[in-house]
């Protein structure tokens, strides 16, 4: 009977636990989601996995043993208490003698081993860090031949994880014992005073039998729980960390009164936008730009002039400093998220696929999309043909299980992405740059179909790309030190070529480069 | 429809599997061993301090029969003091044994887990890159923390406890025997029926914790995978669904960890029902053995003692025994990788060219796929020593694989690739080093410094040699305008640099390796033409000392090869100058055309011309 109502409270107790784990992790995962990208810039991944399973799974094992394990030894120890009143209360009141002892002998030991068991998870997470960066970077260390080396920094995280661990063990096998020494020097105590009593006559002896019994009793749960309190303390620390990622404010959110952006048409108005990223340095100092809608924005400079860092600020992955960013006249900060970004389609310049099939990585731009859909944006990028042909076709898993793909194609397939979300506002961050030349006049002409119609935000090295934009942006060191606008006379190409200025500068040198390598034959 | 689009999708493909039970091999357990010899000294007194617990444990429940039977019974007051002082020194005994113990084993188990993780990681970062390739960098990662951790908890305090309530229980039950036979054999009337569960629901609980292992490196991967492609996540306002993709590992989770749940609660309580039918067996028989006179009531008292000693050990059996299943759960995972062979291995005898490397490369017949489909055809290629050569083609056409073939990131499947005429196969991997180096296309920078990160080409490199390659790169004009300079945080994979900004670092840190033969992949992609004129200046400048290889889709980078090679669809489709491929290859005239065609703006170009 006693076994049946155990088994069912561990188990109820566990699925509860469970649930809450669950829930913990679901709800740390979200937050994660709900930081900006200031956030990841500098986030560990290691760190977060390490917080998000690790340290979580410690919970898991705190809400499936330890908890009911504790609780039912709580239960039992009041149950003794009950019957011992009932049967004398004297003796009840005796036993309550030992309770203090014990909650303190059980403080002395969570306070001390609290501290260690804290760093023990820390230096865990700092070689789950190490770790998963060596294994991002494998193809450096082989590139190196650096093993050894990244061996040799793991291993100081992992001694250093070992000494904690060590201290935590010793800590641990000094004061976990330290409750059970309690309980026998009470149990000799008892023995001693009532045996004398018993003696004297003062109880008999029965009483003094029972009593011991019951002491007896007292020390497995006080036994168990002195071991548990082991998983409880590491439970808190593991908390802790856990509620660390919680307690970090997202940086860019939704005003307490935003309302959703409606259609938008796309009038995009920078005015005096400066922006840094860590308060000190500027990376944008005052730059004002305007655009229509329907109109090709490019923007060209030196790597590092803060090109990629202007159009991050359109779909608030930031908020600039100062001045203000507008659509269509609503200032982005006073609109939702969710309905500012659902009209930004962006490209971003590094490229990352996830771990799914070449047609799953589309749909990512648009989980409701049709398979013509899918195929229509595959076609714009110049890939359909190549999936297509894949005995899989779009089913085919991206990466070593399934297709390898170029820097050109993963590019391709991030951009196409993008464009099945049918965007507003397109954002095309160096879209071609692992794209040879032949695929990207093709893709040209496809993207600049695709554009009409949306304002376009594009960031190019290679000139030649940007020659039908509207608008030339040329930013140096956080400033637009040179602006072309196109006329219907005249391409904002030209009209900035005829400045002589950056842009200028910067054609020559290109286009030197392309007249060198053709030097001699021309093979028209 | 089925969702799609996910991209922990594939992570959910298979079903949940049933885990197949394997004996726990003997090889695993061999290896755990060979981890403790060289701890046996301590492991030893370990045992010994377990011991004295052992002994204080059964000691002080028969100093409490003679108490009752010998002293108190009798009323000697003297006799009794000195008893309770002796018990008050056995708890004595009992504390300092226990902390010893402890210790040792935390101290011995701390350090197996240690060299346990070591040698893994060893034997992981060995692995070619094909098996980077299968495997998630999540899972990995869970190998090394979380079932080398599961490990630790068996190594460290788990055996020696085992050992240590093994003992106290057959001490116990020989000395209830000692005791009174009639009344254990009665009090033990239950443990069978304990033993064969506790057996049977061993053998699932390791299954369980299996599963529940699997599932966590399940969702490792998946905080892997949603963090570093978050900025995308947001960039396409997919939260919600990458949420829910990852409430559904979770959830599997979830169900594994409430699987062990379910046969924990279990265990448990059978534990409980053993007590509970010790107790009322040696309070209702041994209760009336006493009264018959059969029995004395210091038996008794030992004997409630002895049975909550019995439950003790017993119930800490089924703990222990769930972190044993769960070890060895774990283990079974370690020992998956260590059986792995590395793909890649340094060669036994490491022949070197005999000339001294000079940097002269070739592919003879080379025909490789990463899986069945070959990327490279019967490739045939060879660059002399000095020799600039460079690779054209369009993207996909096995450029790239051309070069990690060279760095030997993977063997050919036929045909062999030489450096110096000997097989790199036949190169010591050291070697081989030294000698190739590639600068990838995916960049990669570690999250440390811009001067860390360059020094990761010569780790013996000091700040000046660093900044000397900083500036044949060309990168240090930008390093030098950065608040921060060379110590400037480029953040995770080099997040807070621009695409263009990382591949000067990566191209810098190749220079400060100073190889024969360094094979540029797509170098200059991202970066804008003022950079990518002065690289081209620092190439031209390299060059003169070295074997190099330009890969490139774009004929800006090419003015350097004194040879180009054309491949396309994984063969060499022509070689030679850029004028005789222009005047007689027609790949590379089509090629060539089509860029050349957008190079030149339509309206502005002829005037440049």
């Amino acid at each position: 009977m006693q076994g049946v109502v155990d088994f069912v409270r561990l188990y109820t107790t566990a699925t509860i636990g469970q649930r809450i784990v669950f829930d913990l992790r679901n709800a740390v995962f979200q937050h994660l989601s709900e930081l900006s990208f200031s956030f990841y810039d500098r986030a560990r991944t290691g760190d977060l996995m390490s917080r998000v399973t690790a340290d979580i799974d410690v919970l898991s094992e705190f809400f499936g043993r330890a908890a009911v394990i504790v609780l039912s030894n709580l239960i039992t120890l009041l149950g003794i208490l009950v019957a011992l009143f009932v049967w004398d209360w004297r003796l009840g009141l005796l036993y309550l003698l030992f309770i203090p002892f014990m909650a303190q002998a059980m403080l002395a030991y969570a306070r001390r081993v609290r501290p260690a068991m804290g760093m023990a998870r820390q230096r865990l997470a700092r070689l789950t860090n190490v770790l998963q960066e060596s294994l991002a970077g494998i193809l450096v260390i082989k590139l190196f031949g650096r093993e050894a080396a990244e061996e040799r920094k793991a291993d100081q995280q992992s001694a250093a994880l070992r000494e904690a661990s060590v201290e935590t063990a010793r800590i641990s096998a000094r004061w976990m014992p330290y409750v059970n020494v309690l309980m026998g020097l009470g149990t000799g105590l008892v023995l001693w005073l009532g045996g004398l009593g018993v003696i004297e006559g003062a109880i008999t002896l029965g009483t003094l039998i029972g009593f011991t019994t019951y002491i007896g009793m007292l020390l497995r749960p006080v036994r168990q729980t002195g071991m548990m309190l082991n998983v409880v303390m590491r439970s808190v620390a593991a908390a802790e960390r856990v509620f660390e990622v919680l307690d970090i404010e997202p940086d860019v959110r939704d005003a307490p009164d935003a309302y959703p952006l409606p259609p938008v048409e796309g009038h995009v108005l920078l005015e005096g936008v400066r922006f840094s990223y860590d308060g000190e340095n500027e990376v944008l100092s005052g730059v004002d730009v305007a655009a229509q809608p329907g109109e090709m924005v490019a923007l060209v400079g030196p790597s590092g002039a803060g090109k990629t860092t202007l159009v991050h600020l359109l779909p608030r992955f930031y908020d600039a400093q100062q001045g203000r960013i507008t659509i269509d006249g609503h200032d982005i900060r006073e609109v939702t998220l969710r309905s500012l970004r659902d009209a930004i389609g962006i490209a971003l310049q590094s490229v990352f696929l996830f771990d799914a099939s070449i047609g799953e990585n589309i749909a990512y731009g648009d989980p409701h999309a049709s398979q013509e859909r899918i195929a229509w944006a595959a076609r714009a990028v110049q890939m359909h043909d190549f999936i297509a042909a894949l005995p899989l076709g779009y089913e085919t898993p991206v990466g070593e299980r399934g297709v390898r793909l170029s820097g050109g194609q993963k590019q391709r397939i991030a951009l196409a992405r993008v464009l099945l979300r049918d965007p507003r506002i397109l954002i095309m961050d160096e879209p071609t740059s692992s794209v040879d030349a032949e695929t990207e006049r093709r893709m040209q002409a496809a993207l600049a179909e695709v554009r009409q119609g949306r304002t376009t935000f594009i960031i190019a090295h290679r000139l030649w790309t940007v020659q039908h934009a509207d608008q030339i942006l040329v930013l140096r060191d956080g400033h637009i030190v040179e602006r072309g606008q196109g006329t219907p006379e005249r391409s904002a190409h030209e009209a900035i070529l005829a400045e002589n200025g950056h842009y200028r500068e910067l054609f020559d040198l290109q286009f030197a480069g392309e007249a060198l390598a053709s030097e001699g034959s021309m093979a028209r | 429809m089925t969702i799609r689009g996910g991209f922990m999708g594939r992570l959910q493909g298979g079903e949940e599997t049933p885990y197949r039970l394997r004996e726990l091999n003997r090889r695993a357990l061999r290896m755990l061993g060979g981890y403790l010899r060289p701890h046996m000294g301590r492991l030893l007194l370990a045992g010994a301090a377990m011991l004295l617990v052992t002994a204080a444990t059964l000691l002080l429940p028969y100093l409490a029969k003679v108490a009752v039977d010998r002293y108190i019974a009798q009323g000697d007051m003297r006799g009794l003091t000195m008893l309770a002082l002796l018990y008050l020194a056995l708890n004595g005994v009992y504390w300092l044994g226990a902390y010893w113990q402890g210790y040792l084993s935390g101290w011995v188990g701390q350090r197996v887990v240690y060299a346990l993780r070591r040698d893994l990681l060893h034997h992981v970062l060995r692995q070619s890159m094909a098996f980077f390739g299968r495997e998630r960098v999540g899972q990995i990662a869970s190998r090394l923390t979380n079932d080398v951790n599961a490990v630790s908890e068996v190594a460290s305090s788990g055996l020696l406890s085992l050992v240590g309530d093994l003992l106290s229980l057959i001490g116990i039950v020989v000395a209830m025997a000692l005791l009174s036979l009639e009344l254990t054999l009665v009090t033990m009337i239950a443990l069978p029926v304990v033993l064969v569960s506790i057996g049977y629901l061993g053998k699932r609980m390791r299954g369980a914790y299996r599963q529940v292992q699997q599932e966590i490196a399940q969702v490792n991967t998946g905080v892997e995978q949603g963090v570093s492609g978050m900025r995308v996540v947001q960039s396409l306002g997919r939260e919600s669904f990458t949420m829910e993709q990852f409430e559904a590992l979770s959830l599997r989770n979830m169900r594994a960890n409430l699987r062990v749940s379910l046969l924990f609660a279990a265990v448990f309580p059978t534990m409980t029902i053993t007590n509970m039918l010790g107790t009322v067996l040696v309070l209702g028989y041994g209760g009336g053995m006493v009264a018959r006179g059969e029995l004395s009531l210091g038996v008794l008292v030992a004997f409630f003692a002895y049975i909550q000693d019995l439950c003790g050990p017993l119930r800490e059996l089924s703990l222990v025994y769930n972190s044993f299943q769960s070890a060895a759960a774990a283990l079974d995972h370690v020992t998956d990788y260590v059986d792995r062979e590395p793909e890649i291995q340094d060669p036994v005898e490491p022949q070197h060219p005999a000339g001294g490397s000079r940097g002269e490369i070739a592919l003879h017949g080379v025909t490789f796929g990463y899986d069945a489909d070959p990327v490279l055809c019967e490739v045939d290629l060879d660059v002399a020593a000095g020799e600039t050569v460079a690779l054209v083609g369009p993207t996909g056409a096995g450029k790239s694989t051309i070069a990690s073939l060279v760095a030997r990131l993977y063997d050919v499947q036929e045909g062999a690739v030489t450096v110096d005429g000997v097989d790199v196969r036949h190169i010591a991997l050291d070697e081989l080093h030294r000698l190739v180096m590639v600068v990838p296309q995916d960049v990669y920078l570690f999250p440390v410094t811009i001067r860390e990160n360059i020094r990761y080409g010569d780790l013996d490199a000091d700040d000046a040699r660093v900044e000397e390659a900083a500036r044949r790169a060309q990168a240090h004009p930008f390093i030098e305008r950065l608040p921060n300079g060379y110590d400037t945080q480029v953040g995770e994979g080099g997040a807070l640099l621009s695409g263009g900004q990382r591949q000067l670092i990566a191209f810098a840190r190749a220079l400060l390796a100073d190889p024969r033969v360094l094979i540029l992949d797509e170098a200059t992609a991202n970066v804008d033409a003022y950079t990518e004129a002065l690289m081209q200046r620092a190439m031209e400048e390299i060059a003169h000392d070295r074997t190099m290889v330009i890969i490139a889709h774009r004929f800006s980078t090419l003015r350097l090869a004194q040879r180009v090679f054309v491949i396309e669809d994984g063969r060499v489709q022509g070689e030679g100058s850029h004028e005789d491929l222009l005047r007689e290859n027609a790949v590379y005239q089509r090629l060539y055309r089509r860029q050349w065609a957008d190079a030149v703006p339509e309206r502005d170009g002829t005037e440049i011309l």
